[in-house]
């Protein structure tokens, strides 16, 4: 046997296997894995409005960290939710 | 605190096929709004009692006691809930039963949505996916199952504000790897988002039951808990927080992704605000738990009961499908031969042997030795990943935690 051979008997069984073992774990996820979804973010948002777009930075660190500090939201200043350690409750009492 | 029948004092109970409360009894059918009780002016003035007010200092009859006890208005049975349990059966008269004293004004739900998908549907869809699945091991096949229970599940509706600034990184291949940076700056809206507000859940689970459609919600009724098992929420603001700013990040930045040009996109860098504005709703939504055994462990199937999704990980059977996978294999290998060679044959390619011979069966060994290690690589890679996946959403459906929480109730 040639060591060309060996090398095809040895790689083409194990790429046959390897296709197998993606389509019947396709075919598995598909009928066997249900539900594997969160809800579409369509639901909840109406999409993100772009106030900055900065195309082409140059790679360096810096300028990765300095477009963050320039960028970085402010805190609302609308009445919010409490963001603390005790148990949500309702808002109004009927 | 069984809610009875004007006409023949039977207990009633809320029936999802005609959406009505009925009196098996009778057969009498009442909108769940008309509905009076006596007990229900109770929790006007009524209280949730803190722990420390049920089982004062003591520890050690904290320890030992696991529940609040409460009292069947039927038959006087002792009624024991759990945690933030609010409604359940008497496990000796099997009337069903809403502790209104736990459902006072401070945490009474504002909007509920009632279940519509019955205990019958929801077992026969999933008898349905079984019969669909394959390389099931023969004991889920028949699927025994070990029990039902409908469980309306404490959700907090919130709206939010979430702001970001995200790096995206780009990577392109062209011989030589480069990167690319650029920026996003932006804000989005969440508007009636769904956050989970059991503690005893995994938010794994709960949010795969999404989405429901909130346009069905009803102001809350306590009858339309009659004959189903409910929670309080339990919660703290820090959690429902967190909920919501992870789904706002990822929302965030798929759409960053999204419209940065290229493939092979990754965020390296961000900063975000998440507010959630101050006019949360507390509702309740239904799901039914579905628990079965397999290899002596328990499954709890989710049936959303609203709109009947199904989520689950069913297990398989490893030794069939590794076989069935070895013996594939081998025989695409032996498919992709032939047919190489037919086309080398036919195509007139052909290269030379150790020998000093001319065939395209050469060609053909060429062929696989040089692409076969590829091949099996990134399939390989693809079908492992998606095992992986599998293997994740079978160990939420075998999650303890879950089983606990559907089985640690009466009845």
């Amino acid at each position: 046997m040639t060591g060309l051979q060996f090398i095809t008997i040895l790689m083409g069984p194990a790429a046959g296997f390897a296709l197998a073992l993606w389509i019947f774990s396709t075919l598995l996820e598909k009928k066997n894995n249900l539900g594997d979804s969160h809800g579409d973010p369509h639901f909840y948002s109406n999409g993100m409005y772009i106030t900055d777009r900065s195309e082409r930075m140059y790679p360096k660190i810096e300028n990765v960290t300095r477009y963050i500090d320039q960028h970085t939201p402010k805190k609302p200043t609308y009445p919010l939710a409490p963001n603390t350690k005790d148990k949500v409750r309702c808002l109004k009492k009927r | 605190m069984a809610t009875l029948c004007k006409n023949c004092n039977h207990a009633l109970v809320y029936d999802p096929a005609v959406r009505k409360v009925a009196c098996a009894f009778c057969g009498s059918l009442f909108e769940a709004e008309e509905v009076e009780s006596q007990a229900k002016k109770y929790r006007e003035t009524e209280r949730v009692l803190s722990k420390e007010e049920v089982f004062g200092n003591d520890e050690a009859a904290e320890e030992f006691l696991e529940g609040y006890v409460y009292t069947c208005s039927e038959c006087g049975g002792e009624i024991v809930l759990h945690g933030s349990e609010s409604s359940t059966k008497c496990v000796y008269c099997g009337n069903p039963n809403v502790v209104f004293s736990r459902m006072s004004k401070e945490m009474l739900p504002d909007y509920i949505i009632p279940f519509t998908v019955t205990r019958d549907q929801a077992l026969s869809s999933i008898r349905e996916v079984v019969k669909n699945s394959i390389f099931l091991p023969k004991e889920v096949k028949q699927l025994k199952v070990d029990d039902v229970r409908g469980i309306y599940l404490p959700y907090w509706i919130v709206n939010a504000n979430h702001e970001e600034t995200a790096v995206v990184q780009i990577k392109s291949t062209n011989g030589i790897t480069k990167y690319q940076y650029t920026g996003r700056t932006g804000a989005m809206c969440l508007s009636n988002f769904t956050v989970d507000g059991c503690q005893l859940l995994s938010d794994e689970s709960s949010t795969r039951l999404e989405p429901f459609d909130l346009s069905q919600l009803r102001p809350f009724d306590e009858d339309y808990l009659l004959g189903f098992y409910s929670n309080s929420s339990d919660i703290t603001y820090e959690d429902m927080y967190l909920a919501v700013e992870r789904r706002g990040k990822e929302i965030f930045e798929q759409n960053a992704i999204n419209d940065t040009p290229g493939k092979n996109q990754k965020i390296v860098g961000e900063v975000h605000e998440t507010a959630i504005l101050n006019d949360y709703k507390y509702a309740l939504l239904p799901v039914w738990f579905v628990t079965f055994m397999c290899e002596g462990k328990h499954h709890t199937v989710l049936v959303n009961g609203q709109t009947g999704k199904i989520v689950c990980g069913l297990p398989w059977d490893k030794k069939k499908f590794w076989i069935t996978t070895s013996v594939c294999g081998i025989l695409l290998f032996l498919l992709s031969v032939l047919l190489l060679t037919v086309f080398f044959e036919i195509c007139g390619i052909r290269t030379e042997n150790v020998y000093g011979e001319y065939t395209s069966i050469n060609m053909t060994e060429r062929f696989i030795a040089s692409f076969g290690f590829m091949a099996f690589a990134v399939w390989g890679l693809f079908g492992w990943t998606k095992l992986s996946k599998i293997n994740k959403q079978i160990k939420l459906t075998r999650s303890d935690k879950t089983f606990k929480f559907v089985k640690k109730r009466q009845g």
